[in-house]
């Protein structure tokens, strides 16, 4: 019940923190020092045509009334049309793209979490040892690597070099199955739709499609995940009373597992909570790298084309979806160390 | 696809006497007899030569990855007589081949290794036919290793596996290796020492090799299929086998055929023709609408069209009479079916409404046929709606069901021209009703993101931001046909992806590969690097007048450029030989006159500004104010996301300075930042091109140097720009009259020897560092066919296939 309570508060506060972020993103739309229209309209564009296109777009309306016009649409979850695309409506190109950044951050999220946490583990118990030496140093690499780079490497390598024909960064799909998907699509997420219809061909294709992209976005983050995962096991592992637990003649493995693990997850679960922000900040890269028509790749579009109608729905989506990351991880909280209260 | 298809649910029995049904089969049975019969005795009747166009993998793989016991379906797709199929697949067994009467065919095989899949098409009367021209390439392996498996392990490769004869005979070369205990034993995976022999059988019953790396001489056309044999310690074997494919013309292994598959780095603002004004756009267009004229393309070799820039012919209109220089009579071609076959075919209205309805809503690249059809009545915001609807339907009319008639409000030298730009595409006027219809200086949500015309293709589908395909349509009017199944642009924004999608042939054509890495491009194997100079000119503007009406600080014109030796000083000071050389790696040609070497009326004879300090230096001395003569403060404004750009402004701060001790502020700012400058002339140089709309030299000298296209605040409000395109305000009463005599006629004499002394007083006069060319660059992949170079670089999909 109390939980209860606690979730209701959290998710009220959540309306000032998003009013907050309209206002921002909107206000960045005005500051800048250029006129997008130019850039949409084109270098040959006179003055009557690109006052025809400020009319299309409504920006010949006072800034009160644009921004009241804004938030009307959206308390109706209408994000605009965007003018640098046809006027096209925001909410079909997330319709597309949102289900496949969800796909390829939740694969690398389970790469980085499944790989990082034991290797975290590993190099905290065996502590100034070769798996420990080993394993700070591909952390470091980790933290160290630009995603870009290591996107075009691990291409470079699989698909340019040895030549992994389903590596091909031609998008979630190969071209023949893409044709049907086109026409089987139920929630955008490839791999879930083709289980559902028994398409093992097109699913095996979705998943190796996902390999690359998934571990070049998860990389950084499983670093993240191995270094806190060792320095708070470490932590742990000092404490009194996993001497105590030792001394009771525990195995080493029930001490770890039982007993430290658990303490040890408390700080990792946080930065794997904060890390999804991170993955959709590199999905930015990832996305354009390995040509995979996410939210990422579209954000490039909407900033190179100044388009603020597509930077406003994805920084506020953005936004939702880093809140929600951070009320999880304090519900999480709760769960692995019963005394943390939820006031 | 369909291998994920549901089955239906089983249909109930029929209650009743069978023997209505019985009776439809026997009369289903009867149809479908006659009909073969038919066909047969018409195929009697004529033989026409047969040919492949493709041969691809229906079934069993993915992609052209297979598994060794796997039965894998095939089809031919071939025109022409044909009784029989012949198939050779590579894997040397099976008695080499298997004939067929269907075009469908499947195989199982038996080892692992890489297949070509050769087919030959045998006429009644014995003609044959191969597709050496787009071999398939199957690749197998061996997944069938159990866990506790303990074998021994074959790996080859073998290069070229499609070679061409040259002399009599042509040389390859074989690598293999192999392994032992493979699955359980992975130490043992690098060790030669367990292989204790190797066996390669070359399929033409020479000698065999022995040794692990070798060569091998074939000396006849055919298929070979080349085995390689390994031994390992114990006596375990394992064999695996590569296809030679040794023909006399050059051969090569398409992938995705059927599809062409293009990278694309742009897409599409809009796709209503009236609308859009750009290439990604513009390119969809011109592909899915047709429009009254187009440019002859003499496809007689359909793997090697030519296009000819200035002979025109008709499209959607059959002929054409000028009967005045304001008076254009048309004649609708009969029979042009829309691609959706409920609106018919192409009338006389639908041609009236397209261009009515292109003047009505007006943006973009409205002007261009707005120019002449109403001399800019329909784009005047101070003329009354009523009269720009007055002007609209007085400029274009249809006299009856099969005639147009263009009345111009000016005459016009280039009206065929602007008539072949996208902005004149004939829509469907049903349709666009059924849709939204047409209103004054309004879009079309509809339009903007459907279409339906009467082109070679049609579209399928669109993803913004991720790919549009485009599908072969059946009933396309014109000759030739489409020959390609399906065209799909794929948005690839990042450039090394690119680089890899076209190097391992998973796309045929790449936009996006920088001048930077073309030269490392050309030496990759498979690749044809089309390269053309193109017909985009870029230069460096000076504003000459730096005055704004309206704005208080910048009443008087105090810039230097107003001055021709300041400006001849900054053209003899600029470093040609490092734009092009050392910034563009050699792929651009010197520009030398206002419109470029390639357009109709192009004279490169005046220009004469090879780097030269001295003379620069010179130049300088003779400036009208003393206060320029010893070197002066100015800016140059560029937009810095253009590598290109910034290179060439800090190579032209250093040369100013060192060459004639002007100082330079460089202004690098983003493109509509940049634009904003120049629409405002608050800079004293900038770097920026011009890419032409349509082929008349008019579409550069007009926009470019006409006094009256020098950009001014609008009426009444000094904070915004007209947008004029001369931005450099530079004026000259001979180049404008020169412009107008030429625009006003129809002789093409005429026109060019006013063409002739507009470029040479714009020349002589150095209104703008004439900088270069840029050569247009296509990477492709060998086996395209049918590339034509249009200058205005806007790809033909319909003379294209692989």
């Amino acid at each position: 019940m109390r939980l209860l309570v606690y979730i209701i508060r959290r998710l009220l506060l959540l309306i000032p923190v998003l009013i907050g972020v309209t206002l921002i993103t909107f206000a960045i739309g005005f500051v800048i020092p250029t006129d997008p229209v130019h850039a949409w309209c084109g270098q040959k564009c006179d003055a009557n045509q690109m006052a025809r296109i400020r009319e299309w777009a409504g920006f010949d309306l006072p800034w009160y009334q644009q921004y009241w016009n804004y938030i009307t649409r959206l308390s109706h979850l209408d994000f605009g049309l965007m003018p640098s695309q046809g006027f096209r409506p925001v909410s079909d190109e997330l319709s597309n793209r949102f289900p496949a950044t969800i796909e390829l951050t939740s694969v690398a999220m389970l790469f980085a979490v499944i790989l990082g946490v034991p290797t975290g583990i590993i190099s905290a118990t065996r502590k100034d040892r070769i798996p420990d030496h080993l394993t700070r140093a591909i952390a470091l690499s980790g933290v160290s690597i630009p995603i870009f780079w290591l996107g075009i490497m691990l291409l470079w390598l699989f698909y340019g070099q040895l030549g992994f024909e389903w590596f091909a960064p031609v998008g979630r799909l190969n071209i023949t199955n893409q044709d049907w998907y086109t026409t089987h699509k139920i929630t955008g997420i490839a791999t879930l739709d083709a289980l559902a219809q028994g398409n093992f061909e097109v699913f095996k294709d979705a998943a190796l499609h996902l390999v690359l992209p998934g571990f070049a976005l998860a990389y950084t983050t499983m670093a993240l995940i191995t270094r806190m995962m060792r320095s708070s096991m470490l932590e742990v592992l000092g404490q009194d009373y996993i001497k105590a637990a030792r001394a009771k003649g525990l195995s080493e493995r029930v001490v770890i597992k039982k007993h430290a693990k658990r303490n040890a997850m408390i700080p990792t679960t946080t930065v794997i909570g904060l890390s999804f922000g991170a993955l959709l900040g590199g999905a930015v890269l990832t996305e354009t790298v390995f040509t995979f028509p996410g939210m990422g790749q579209w954000a490039v579009t909407m900033l190179v084309l100044l388009d603020f109608t597509g930077v406003m729905a994805l920084t506020y989506i953005t936004a939702l979806i880093y809140v929600s990351a951070n009320l999880v991880v304090d519900i999480i909280y709760a769960y692995l160390d019963p005394r943390i209260k939820l006031e | 696809m369909s291998t994920g298809e549901p089955s239906g649910l089983p249909s109930e029995t029929p209650k009743g006497s069978p023997w209505g049904k019985i009776a439809a089969v026997v009369i289903v049975l009867i149809v479908i007899i006659g009909a073969i019969a038919v066909w047969r005795l018409g195929q009697g009747a004529q033989e026409t030569p047969p040919a492949i166009s493709r041969v691809d993998i229906t079934s069993g793989t993915n992609g052209n990855l297979g598994s060794v016991g796997l039965a894998i379906g095939f089809r031919a797709t071939a025109t022409g007589s044909i009784a029989t199929y012949e198939w050779d697949f590579g894997d040397g067994v099976n008695g080499q081949s298997v004939t067929t009467t269907a075009n469908t065919t499947s195989h199982t095989y038996a080892v692992d290794g890489s297949f070509i899949v050769v087919v030959t098409v045998h006429s009644p009367g014995g003609l044959t036919a191969t597709n050496d021209a787009n071999l398939l390439q199957v690749v197998i392996t061996d997944s069938n290793y159990g866990p506790d498996d303990t074998k021994a392990l074959a790996v080859a490769s073998v290069a070229p596996t499609s070679a061409t004869l040259s002399g009599g005979s042509v040389d390859i070369t074989a690598n293999g290796s192999a392994s032992h205990g493979f699955v359980n034993c992975p130490a043992c995976e690098t060790d030669d020492s367990v292989v204790t022999g190797y066996s390669w059988d070359w399929g033409d019953g020479s000698a065999r090799g022995t040794v692990a790396d070798t060569t091998h001489t074939y000396r006849a056309v055919g298929t070979y299929a080349v085995t390689l044999t390994v031994t390992v310690t114990g006596g375990a074997m394992d064999s695996t086998t590569w296809t030679v494919r040794v023909s006399t013309a050059a051969a090569s292994l398409v992938k995705n055929p059927g599809v062409f598959v293009v990278a694309s780095i742009g897409d599409p603002q809009y796709l209503d023709p009236a609308i859009d004004y750009e290439t990604a756009g513009g390119e969809i267009i011109k592909n899915v609408y047709d429009r009254l004229v187009k440019r002859v393309v003499d496809s007689t070799d359909p793997a090697n069209p030519v296009l000819h820039n200035d002979q025109f012919t008709g499209s959607i209109a059959s002929s054409w009479t000028v009967v005045s220089p304001t008076l254009w009579n048309i004649t609708i071609r009969q029979n042009v079916p829309w691609q959706e076959s409920s609106y018919g075919t192409v009338t006389a209205r639908d041609v009236q409404y397209s261009l009515r309805r292109a003047l009505m809503i007006n943006i973009g690249p409205t002007w261009i046929i707005d120019q002449y059809l109403t001399d800019y009545a329909s784009d005047n915001p101070l003329t009354p709606n009523d009269e720009r609807w007055d002007a609209i339907n007085a400029s274009v009319v249809a006299t009856d069901a099969t005639h147009v008639e263009l009345r111009l409000a000016v005459p016009y030298g280039a009206v065929l021209q602007t008539l072949d730009f996208e902005v004149a595409s004939i829509v469907s006027q049903r349709w666009i009703e059924d849709h939204g219809g047409t209103a004054l200086n309004t879009q079309n949500a509809y339009v903007n993101n459907h279409m339906m015309g009467t082109g070679p293709y049609k579209l399928d589908h669109w993803t913004p931001g991720v790919e549009i395909k485009l599908l072969k349509n059946p009933t396309y009017f014109g000759t030739p046909k489409p020959r390609m199944d399906a065209v799909l642009l794929k948005l690839v924004p990042e450039s090394a992806t690119q680089e890899l999608l076209i190097k391992n042939g998973d796309v045929d054509w790449a936009d996006g590969i920088p001048t930077r890495d073309i030269n490392t491009v050309k030496t990759w194997t498979g690749l044809a690097v089309k390269e053309n100079p193109s017909l985009i000119v870029q230069y460096m503007g000076m504003v000459e007048d730096n005055s704004w009406p309206g704005d208080p600080l910048r009443t008087i014109n105090t810039s230097p450029f107003q001055d021709m030796h300041v400006r001849k000083a900054v053209s003899y000071a600029f470093d040609y030989n490092t734009v092009q050389n050392t910034i563009l790696a050699g792929h651009a040609t010197q520009l030398k006159s206002g419109i470029p070497q390639g357009m109709p009326g192009w004279d490169g004879s005046f220009w004469n500004y090879n780097t030269n300090a001295a003379t620069a230096r010179a130049e300088l001395a003779q400036a009208s104010n003393p206060v320029w003569r010893g070197g002066f403060d100015t800016t140059l404004s560029y937009n810095s996301a253009n590598p290109v750009r910034s290179a060439i402004a800090v190579m032209v701060k250093a040369q100013l300075k060192s060459v004639l001790n002007i100082n330079v502020t460089l202004l690098g700012v983003s493109f509509p930042q940049h634009l904003d400058n120049m629409d405002f002339r608050r800079i004293g140089m900038y770097l920026i091109g011009w890419v032409p709309d349509y082929l008349d030299p008019d579409d550069y000298l007009k926009p470019l140097f006409h006094s009256a296209l020098c950009p001014m605040p609008v009426p009444g409000d000094p904070t915004t720009s007209d947008g004029g395109t001369n931005s450099g305000c530079y004026r000259n009463p001979i180049v404008d009259s020169a412009i107008d005599n030429a625009t006003a006629q129809s002789v093409w004499t005429y026109r060019a020897q006013n063409y002739t002394v507009a470029q040479q007083h714009i020349v002589q006069d150095a209104a703008w560092v004439f900088i270069y060319q840029p050569n247009s660059i296509d990477p492709t992949r060998d086996w395209v066919k049918g590339y034509v170079y249009d200058p205005l670089e806007l790809r033909d999909f319909l003379y294209l296939y692989k």
